[in-house]
C-alpha cells in the first residue's frame, strides 16, 4: 500500500518533478523577498543595504526558479536538451529549497509578531532611534556643560549636568525598569564588561 | 575698527545655542544675527540673513542637518558652513564635507577650539578647498 505513491512518483519524469518544485520555490522565494522589501519601503529605509539585499536575493532568486520552469516546458531542441540534463538530483535538491521556502511561511505564520517587517530590520530602526535619544538628552547636555565650563559660568555647567543626570537616569530605568515585559533576576545587573576609568584622562 | 562676521545658528537645542552664542561673541569676532531650532526655519532664515557662517547641527526635526546642507551649499556659495555634531563614527563628518561643508567640529571640544577653527576659515586668501 505504502508503496503506491513512491512507485507513481518514480515513473513522473525528473524534468516534471523539477519544474514543480521551482514552481514552488518561485512562488515562496518571491513571497519572502516582498515580504522583507515592502516593510522597508513603507518606513523608507533606503540606507538598509543590508535588507535591500537580502530582498533583493529572494525576489532574484524566486525570478530566476520561475523562469526556469517556465523553460523546461518550451518546444524545441534547447528545451529537449536541458529537459534531458535535469535528473533526479536536480529536482530533489530543487524539493528542498521549495520545502524551506515553505517551512519558512509556517515559522512566519506561528511567530509572526517576531518577523512582522523583517525583525532584524526594526531592531537596527530601534538602535537608531535609542541612539538619537542619547545624543539629544546626553551628548547635548554635556555639550553645554563643558562650554559653559569654558566660559565660565558654573552655574550653567551645573545646570546642565543635573539635567542631563537626570535624562541618563530616566533613559536606562526605561530600559530595565517598569516598561520590562520580563522579571529581573540579581544576576541581571551583573556587569559584562569593565567600566570606563573616569577621571584618568589627562 | 573690527569687522563682526555674522553667524546663523542651527541647533534644536536651545542650551547648545546661547553655549554657543556666548562663545563666539565673547572669544571672536562675530555677532550672532539668527537661530533656528530645525531644519526648516534653518532654510528660510539663511536665505533672508545671508550669514557669513551657518554653524549647523545634523540631528534636527522637520529636515536634518544633511538634508538642509546641499541646498544651503547651493544658495550661499560664500558663506562658511561649519558642521557641529555629535556624530563621530557612522561617516557622519566625510559626507557633510562632500555634501559642502567646509569644516566639520565634533561637539565637547573646548570653546575656544570651535571659535579659532571657524575664525581660521576666514584667514584663508581663498576660499577653502572642500
Amino acid at each position: 500500500m505504502g508503496a503506491l505513491p513512491w512507485s507513481s512518483l518514480a515513473q513522473i519524469p525528473p524534468w516534471e518533478l523539477d519544474a514543480f518544485a521551482r514552481t514552488l520555490v518561485a512562488v515562496s522565494f518571491f513571497a519572502i523577498g516582498l515580504a522583507i522589501l515592502m516593510p522597508l519601503l513603507r518606513e523608507h529605509q533606503w540606507a538598509n543595504g543590508m535588507g535591500l539585499a537580502t530582498a533583493v536575493i529572494f525576489l532574484s532568486t524566486g525570478v530566476r526558479s520561475a523562469w526556469m520552469a517556465y523553460d523546461l516546458f518550451q518546444e524545441g531542441p534547447a528545451a529537449d536538451a536541458l529537459r534531458s540534463l535535469t535528473g533526479t538530483w536536480d529536482a530533489a535538491l530543487d524539493l528542498v529549497t521549495a520545502i524551506a521556502g515553505l517551512y519558512y511561511w509556517t515559522l512566519r505564520r506561528g511567530f509572526g509578531h517576531y518577523v512582522r517587517g523583517a525583525k532584524l530590520f526594526e531592531d537596527m530602526r530601534e538602535r537608531q532611534r535609542q541612539a538619537l535619544e542619547i545624543h539629544d538628552n546626553i551628548v547635548q547636555g554635556l555639550t553645554v556643560a563643558l562650554m559653559a565650563l569654558d566660559l565660565d559660568e558654573p552655574e550653567r555647567a551645573r545646570e546642565s549636568l543635573d539635567e542631563t543626570m537626570v535624562a541618563a537616569k530616566r533613559i536606562i530605568s526605561s530600559r530595565l525598569g517598569p516598561d520590562r515585559k520580563i522579571p529581573v533576576f540579581d544576576s541581571d545587573l551583573r556587569r559584562t564588561s569593565t567600566p570606563p576609568p573616569l577621571g584618568s584622562q589627562p | 575698527m573690527k569687522i563682526l562676521r555674522r553667524v546663523l545658528l542651527v541647533d534644536d537645542t536651545p542650551g547648545v545655542r546661547t553655549v554657543l552664542r556666548m562663545a563666539l561673541m565673547r572669544l571672536g569676532d562675530f555677532d550672532v544675527v539668527g537661530e533656528a531650532g530645525d531644519g526648516e526655519t534653518a532654510m528660510e532664515m539663511a536665505r533672508r540673513l545671508r550669514p557669513d557662517v551657518i554653524l549647523l547641527d545634523l540631528a534636527m526635526p522637520t529636515m536634518g542637518g544633511l538634508e538642509v546642507l546641499p541646498r544651503l551649499r547651493e544658495w550661499l556659495p560664500e558663506s562658511r558652513i561649519v558642521v557641529l555634531s555629535g556624530f563621530i563614527a557612522n561617516g557622519a563628518g566625510e559626507r557633510a564635507l562632500k555634501l559642502g561643508a567646509d569644516l566639520y567640529l565634533e561637539k565637547g571640544q573646548p570653546a575656544r577650539h570651535i571659535v579659532d577653527s571657524i575664525t581660521a576659515l576666514f584667514e584663508w586668501a581663498d576660499p577653502p578647498v572642500r
